[in-house]
């Protein structure tokens, strides 16, 4: 049932976007509000469908004058992770209808988005320019490129990974406060039009000044404000390319080579998956990927080298060999073709968004997922972890999958385990759920560093940061005084306290 | 206030070698004639000057300033008058005991120092782990904590190693209060290797384009990215600055590439990022140049009109060293550069011996830049910041009219209005353009030309949308009045962060 706040709010909203807008469907708003388990199921008063930077500027001044709880999201419900689920009451702002492409410009690499932008609808546009779209492993085809690049999700190609922010470069927000701002290049001088005539592109994704409030947004689960519009980075679309695989059944056979390419910068796409996740993505239904599995070496290796506008066919030829130098060095080798999967098979795979039912969830039909930060030489410290974590739970060890994400240029390494299970039964979500939070602290206990704190990984992983907290929350204090913007997420919330 | 108690208790935190109010002493930090839009090579005299020698004592000096309403100002090396008081009174925080190299991790590429660890002392570290740093034009004499966390400066490796301020993982951060902030990983216990998060990254309010200089707290470690080096391990170098001789790596190559126009040369710019190529990448304004290797040169062709204009033929140029990991990446790289020369209707001139060892190694340590204080004594930038190739060159064009005007009244040193000092980020994400202006400090007409050149490059940014703020800061508070309101008014966000974590305005920022 609505609040008096909320009931107002609603007929507000109604005079802002219109009534065709704003919808109190129940089971719309049953969805929306869905937690899955992890996170308590919210309670949606109502879903608005902004049109314009304007309509959401309006929505969010209204929100402080009434006191709305403002839950932004740009994905085609249902999410997975709980970030926009509400906490308690809450009005979803749905901006998955804003979805123009704004600009695509060939010369400087970049596009300006909107939030509803998907990655299947950027990857048509920029390759049509000869670019291509910078994308985590094999995304949803309706899943929004900005709430992706937002939320940090790691792009597969490392090389192009110089800071955390990227593919990000320039947002324009509006804040908890109503006011809009724009970041690095965008910010200004001008209009982006005026920009765009002096040759600017929105590149630079520093400041403007001596802050960058791109950083502060981004990882925030929508707590500081609303993003209406992004440039992002884009890439040259390879002329040619050809993918390798490199299998191992320790991990530990791997490690050398990996931090010995990715130092050189070799390679594009480049990561590692364990038998089961790559039996996952190959195969379609539990039989088959229950098989594939048993055929694969443990861990794969995935990396493709390619070439581009200038002697395409060179590049790959000087970049194949130097690796199959290192390879030899550390007694591994470069195969075109593994049990069950070619490497065109494999290179479609990487190219393309997950078609009908998301890989992670073939297996039962759901999938909960634990991922964190760290460097490679500590995964396999990690896994054992994990393991000990799945033999306390009586999980089974061979139906997890393990995937490793080099990012930075291998600095550091997303590191995600999958954990299959069936929604629809009800002891084994719990077990399973059970077993994502008993692991996720044994992970945290050694040292995993939990960068996107969703759900219940918020209280665990800011419980060990109270300095970060405490600036958080003034941070959160100057941008979202009213506190708006998607209350009782991250560490903004009395469970959390400094 | 600075008062006779408040020394003694700082004297008692750090000892009294480490604390001094010496007059002769407190001149030295004062003397700061570089970077300065007002005449005049003095600012404000310290209060008083303290060594801290650990985080610990930082943060009680911080805490006893934060009790007794003093202001202080965080040294590291301290390149300019943002490294000084912007006011009387204040206490300079002196971070050279803080000098160490705490952590090289050679498998995860980063390393980890303290304030006054300088460039080319960590760099000889990480060279003789073929490993190397980014190291901003100012030089190799600095400290790459205080670029990475407090300051802004382009640096020649940019095309392969980018920007400081996205180089930063980890920080230690000893806030206005006195309170530690530890960034990332770092502050959950995991480690150096991430500087973001958990959620929102705190890297937002410690610095953007720029950073505070000091104006937020006092930064005690940082992990900063290393880059592969494939270079000699321990180079044996002789001589100094760019006179230097050495034995260029096969695997190295030298060029200078000259351009008949602008258009063309950000061609070239553009195709060098696409094809992912280039160790380092600068151009280098032909006339600063001159100034500074041979200044009694320069001061006589400044009167040669034919001299002038064949050199200034030069002026679409840039500088390119290429690093190769083998011989096939080596043909590749020439083979590519080659061809895009020849795309844009380029000159390359295959740099040879002895001059290719001088900019070998002046480029990789950064060496002889320093050298543009020669001709006047200081230098000043008024127009630059980082954008799409595109707009960097039409900020070098507008900065070429504003700069032959002070030519041309006799302000500012001939340096044949080339603009654009800077180079390629990131494999091409942006350009950087900086415009040097030389002159002469002890002139009393010319002293007064920073102020006004600061303010006509500043008008021109703003009417031309050339990006922004950008080195316009240093033109002081004035600027941001003229920048913000059409710069999504970032001033105001930026004093609500200041009054939020320095409601006292103890943390000194020269310039804001």
């Amino acid at each position: 049932m609505a609040s008096e706040s909320n009931a107002v709010g609603i007929q507000e909203l109604i005079g802002i976007v219109g009534k065709d807008r704003v919808s109190t469907d129940r089971e719309l708003l049953l969805k929306y509000g869905r937690g899955g388990g992890l996170v308590p199921d919210g309670e949606p008063v109502c879903v608005v469908y902004p049109r314009d930077s304007e309509d959401i500027q309006r929505i969010v001044k209204l929100a402080n004058a009434v006191g709305l709880n403002l839950v932004p999201r740009s994905s085609s419900i249902p999410g997975a992770l709980g970030g926009a689920v509400p906490s308690g009451e809450g009005v979803i702002v749905d901006l998955s209808e804003m979805r123009e492409i704004i600009r695509l410009d060939r010369r400087n690499k970049v596009a300006l988005i909107e939030p509803g932008v998907t990655f299947g609808q950027l990857q048509a546009a920029a390759a049509a320019e000869g670019l291509k779209v910078l994308m985590p492993l094999i995304p949803g085809a309706s899943g929004s490129v900005l709430a992706s690049y937002l939320e940090r999700e790691p792009i597969t190609i490392p090389k192009y990974h110089w800071d955390m922010t990227d593919p990000l470069l320039c947002i324009e927000v509006i804040f908890g406060t109503g006011d809009m701002f724009r970041t690095g290049g965008a910010a200004g001088p001008g209009t982006l039009e005026e920009q765009w005539a002096s040759g600017a592109a929105q590149k630079n994704p520093m400041g403007p000044a001596h802050t960058d409030f791109a950083k502060l947004v981004q990882g925030g689960q929508g707590t500081m404000g609303i993003v209406t519009w992004a440039s992002v980075k884009l890439e040259l679309l390879p002329r040619a390319r050809r993918l390798f695989f490199i299998q191992a059944e320790d991990l530990g056979e791997l490690q050398g080579f990996i931090y010995k390419a990715l130092r050189l910068r070799l390679g594009d796409e480049f990561l590692v998956l364990n038998n089961f996740s790559l039996a996952s993505i190959l195969r379609e239904n539990r039989e088959r990927i229950g098989a594939m599995t048993r055929k694969q070496s443990t861990w794969t290796l995935v990396f493709c080298v390619a070439g581009y506008e200038y002697f395409p066919q060179e590049r790959i030829a000087f970049q194949e060999n130097d690796i199959r130098e290192i390879t030899r060095a550390f007694g591994l080798e470069m195969k075109e073709e593994i049990p069950g999967a070619s490497a065109e098979t494999m290179m479609r795979l990487l190219d393309n968004t997950a078609g009908g039912t998301h890989w992670k969830s073939r297996y039962s039909g759901g999938c909960r997922d634990i991922f964190f930060l760290t460097t490679l030489d500590r995964v396999a410290a990690f896994i054992e972890v994990m393991n000990k974590s799945l033999v306390t739970a009586d999980y089974p060890m061979e139906e997890m999958g393990i995937y490793i994400q080099p990012i930075q240029h291998g600095r550091a390494c997303h590191l995600e385990f999958n954990l299959p299970y069936d929604p629809d039964d009800i002891n084994e979500t719990e077990k399973v759920n059970n077993l994502l939070l008993r692991a996720s602290e044994e992970l945290l206990e050694a040292g995993a560093f939990f960068s996107r704190p969703y759900g219940p990984w918020a209280r665990m992983a800011y419980a060990r940061c109270p300095d970060s907290v405490e600036a958080l929350k003034k941070v959160k204090g100057i941008v979202d005084p009213g506190g708006v913007m998607n209350r009782g997420k991250l560490c903004f919330t009395e469970e959390v306290r400094t | 206030m600075m008062t006779d108690d408040v020394y003694r208790e700082m004297e008692s935190v750090v000892g009294e070698e480490n604390i001094s109010r010496e007059p002769a002493i407190l001149d030295s930090y004062a003397f700061q004639p570089f970077h300065r839009a007002e005449p005049g090579s003095w600012i404000h005299r310290p209060a008083a000057v303290v060594l801290p020698g650990s985080t610990g004592e930082v943060q009680q000096i911080v805490k006893i300033c934060h009790r007794n309403k003093v202001s202080y100002k965080a040294h590291s090396t301290g390149w300019g008058a943002h490294s000084g008081p912007g006011k009387e009174g204040v206490i300079q925080i002196d971070l050279r005991r803080m000098d160490r190299i705490l952590e090289i991790d050679e498998e995860n590429m980063y390393v980890v120092v303290e304030p006054y660890a300088i460039c080319a002392q960590v760099q000889a570290e990480l060279m003789k782990r073929g490993l190397n740093l980014h190291i901003i034009g100012a030089g190799s004499s600095t400290s790459p904590l205080a670029a990475c966390t407090s300051h802004m400066g382009m640096g020649f490796t940019g095309v392969s190693m980018g920007y400081s301020g996205r180089s930063v993982l980890g920080v230690e951060w000893v806030l206005p209060d006195g309170e530690l902030l530890r960034l990332g990983s770092l502050g959950s216990g995991s480690g150096w290797f991430c500087g973001d998060g958990p959620g929102p990254s705190l890297r937002g309010i410690m610095r953007g384009w720029a950073g505070y200089d000091g104006g937020l707290g006092v930064f005690t470690g940082v992990a900063i990215k290393t880059f592969h080096w494939p270079g000699p391990r321990e180079p044996e170098v002789e001589g100094l600055l760019f006179d230097t001789k050495t034995e260029v790596p096969d695997n190295f190559k030298v060029f200078l590439c000259y351009f008949p126009d602008y258009e063309r040369w950000a061609d070239a710019y553009y195709r060098i990022g696409e094809a992912e190529i280039a160790y380092i990448m600068s151009k280098n304004p032909i006339g600063a140049m001159i100034w500074a290797f041979t200044p009694h040169l320069m001061r006589k062709i400044t009167d040669m009109p034919a001299i002038k204009t064949a050199l200034k033929a030069a002026q679409h140029g840039c500088h390119v060293m290429i690093a190769a990991n083998s011989p096939g990446d080596l043909d590749y790289q020439v083979k590519t550069l080659k061809r895009i020369i020849e795309e844009t209707e380029g000159v390359l001139i295959d740099v040879k011996p002895p001059f290719e060892s001088m900019l070998w190694w002046s480029g990789v340590r950064v060496s002889a830049v320093q050298a543009i204080f020669r001709p006047g004594g200081t230098f000043f930038v008024g127009l630059g910041g980082d954008e799409a190739v595109d707009n960097t060159m039409l900020q070098a064009k507008f900065g070429e009219k504003i700069k032959q005007d002070f030519i041309d009244r006799g302000l500012i040193y001939d340096d044949l209005a080339d603009v654009m000092w800077g180079g390629l980020y990131e494999q091409g994400l942006f350009n950087h353009q900086e415009e040097i202006m030389i002159f002469n400090a002890r002139d009393p007409r010319q002293a007064k030309a920073p102020e006004e050149f600061a303010k006509a490059c500043a008008r021109t940014a703003v009417e031309e949308h050339l990006g922004g703020i950008g080195f316009a800061l240093f033109g002081g508070e004035k600027m941001h009045d003229l920048f913000s309101p059409v710069t999504s008014d970032y001033y105001k966000w930026e004093k609500k962060i200041k009054e939020t974590w320095d409601p006292d305005d103890l943390s000194n920022q020269t310039f804001r």
